[in-house]
């Protein structure tokens, strides 16, 4: 069986080869920006093309772009949560509200990664919880609506204003020193 | 301090109305801290937006390409021809072996399935479930932050899988009810369904097999969903219309520990 022989009348599939060269820069520009790492982002891409390639058979024309936001993005949370939730049961439920996400300052090799790669935008972004920072990444990196975010994330349109608007926030603050206009009032 | 909060955020975003933009910036004219707020928001976005990423590497670039070389690891492949008695009998400790009706079967590609309880089975799963909670995968009714804004109105009492792993039966506990939710990879068999009418629940053909307790199963994108529950008939339209036809292919325990509200996109507010 190959992967296009039902529900594709009218479409002729691209080669894998051409799959992976139009989409890998984008899925991985937004794998790094949610990751914060080179090593984190190049697995979420692989995981992310092993997903499409598994699933191309599913693929609707039309779609491509949403369906690898959906499928990185989401990939990039469960991860996430895992991780988050390892981590609870390790530490205890006392400890969960003393948990703060790893920074990597402290960590020569990503220092060194990012010395020419606006290290502080994804230092701000790395402080934000995987939550906001995907509602963040996917409006301001990627370039989608508010109204394509909740699709790809899977809420309501309220919580990826409010999402948005707090990381924001978080992100002003962090990036202050960046700060081209001046604070007024 | 500005007084516009996220409608600034918004702006800043052009995801604000012809209307409510034109009220905002109306504002805006005449509020220095608005203006300033405005600005910063503009900025933080620029910033974000220029920011330089690196490139993928030749190495990666390279294991994509051969991504398809690969073969399909036996978990994932479908259509898969398979021993689905075995899955049988281990889904039996939950349910009695006698409550599994054999409708379940590999019919060419892609994989067919129709619904994993009978009528009575649905009954005895239920009964199962309320007396004697799962304890497979116990997954925290809140993993942090606020983003699972609406969680503890169902836990996951235990999650097990079917079909060879690719199949999933979780069962839920919350407020009013019990849910026991069945994720199977592929295309409903329309032979187990062809005694029913479809009903339309939200928009979409469901098919109901019985209604005390209510069981239906349905198509959702790649896969099919089954739900019994014994909610009330409000909660059960509301359930089942807010679950996601998700095409995105990922395990649906990790769907799960994502907590239910997302799960179903979440009960009203």
């Amino acid at each position: 069986m190959t992967h296009a022989d039902f529900d594709a009348p009218t479409w002729t599939a691209p080669s894998w080869e051409q799959i992976v060269e139009e989409h890998s820069p984008r899925v991985y520009r937004l794998a790094y920006r949610l990751t914060g790492n080179r090593h984190d982002a190049e697995d979420l891409t692989q995981e992310t093309f092993v997903r499409v390639f598994r699933s191309l058979s599913q693929y609707q024309p039309g779609t491509f772009e949403g369906w690898l936001h959906r499928i990185t993005t989401n990939l990039f949370l469960d991860s996430a949560r895992r991780k988050s939730r390892i981590r609870f049961e390790a530490l205890g439920e006392d400890d969960g509200a003393r948990l703060v996400a790893p920074s990597g300052r402290g960590n020569p090799e990503r220092g060194f990664e990012h010395a020419n790669l606006d290290y502080d935008v994804q230092a701000a972004l790395d402080a934000l919880s995987p939550e906001y920072r995907a509602a963040v990444v996917l409006c301001d990196i990627e370039g989608l609506s508010y109204e394509e975010i909740a699709a790809t994330l899977g809420i309501k349109m309220g919580t990826v204003r409010s999402r948005i608007h707090r990381a924001r926030a978080q992100l002003r603050a962090a990036l202050a020193h960046r700060a081209q206009t001046v604070e007024v009032g | 301090m500005a007084h516009l909060g996220y409608l600034l955020t918004a702006l800043a975003d052009g995801q604000l109305s012809p209307a409510t933009t034109e009220k905002v910036l109306e504002h805006v004219a005449v509020c220095r801290p608005c203006a300033a707020e405005l600005a910063a928001e503009r900025e933080a976005r620029r910033i974000l937006a220029e920011a330089e990423c690196e490139s993928v590497g030749a190495d990666l670039a390279a294991r994509l390409r051969t991504i398809c070389d690969e073969p399909l690891p036996v978990d994932r492949a479908r259509p898969h021809r398979s021993r689905h008695a075995a899955a049988w009998v281990g889904l039996g400790s939950v349910v009695g072996a006698s409550a599994l009706a054999a409708c379940l079967f590999v019919a060419g590609s892609p994989r067919e399935a129709g619904p994993l309880f009978t009528d009575s089975g649905a009954l005895t799963t239920l009964g199962a479930v309320a007396e004697a909670p799962g304890t497979a995968l116990a997954v925290p009714a809140a993993l942090g932050g606020s983003t699972i804004a609406d969680d503890g109105v169902f836990t996951v009492t235990a999650h097990r899988t079917v079909a060879e792993g690719r199949g999933s039966v979780v069962e839920l506990a919350g407020q009013g009810g019990h849910v026991v939710l069945v994720v199977q990879p592929g295309r409903l068999d329309p032979a187990s369904v062809a005694h029913l009418d479809p009903v339309e629940v939200l928009g979409a053909p469901r098919y109901v097999l019985a209604t005390e307790p209510w069981h239906a199963v349905w198509q959702s994108g790649e896969d099919v969903v089954e739900i019994v529950t014994d909610l009330p008939s409000h909660r059960v339209a509301e359930l089942v219309g807010h679950f996601p036809a998700d095409d995105y292919d990922v395990d649906l325990a990790a769907r799960v520990t994502r907590g239910w509200s997302i799960l179903t996109g979440g009960p009203p507010r």
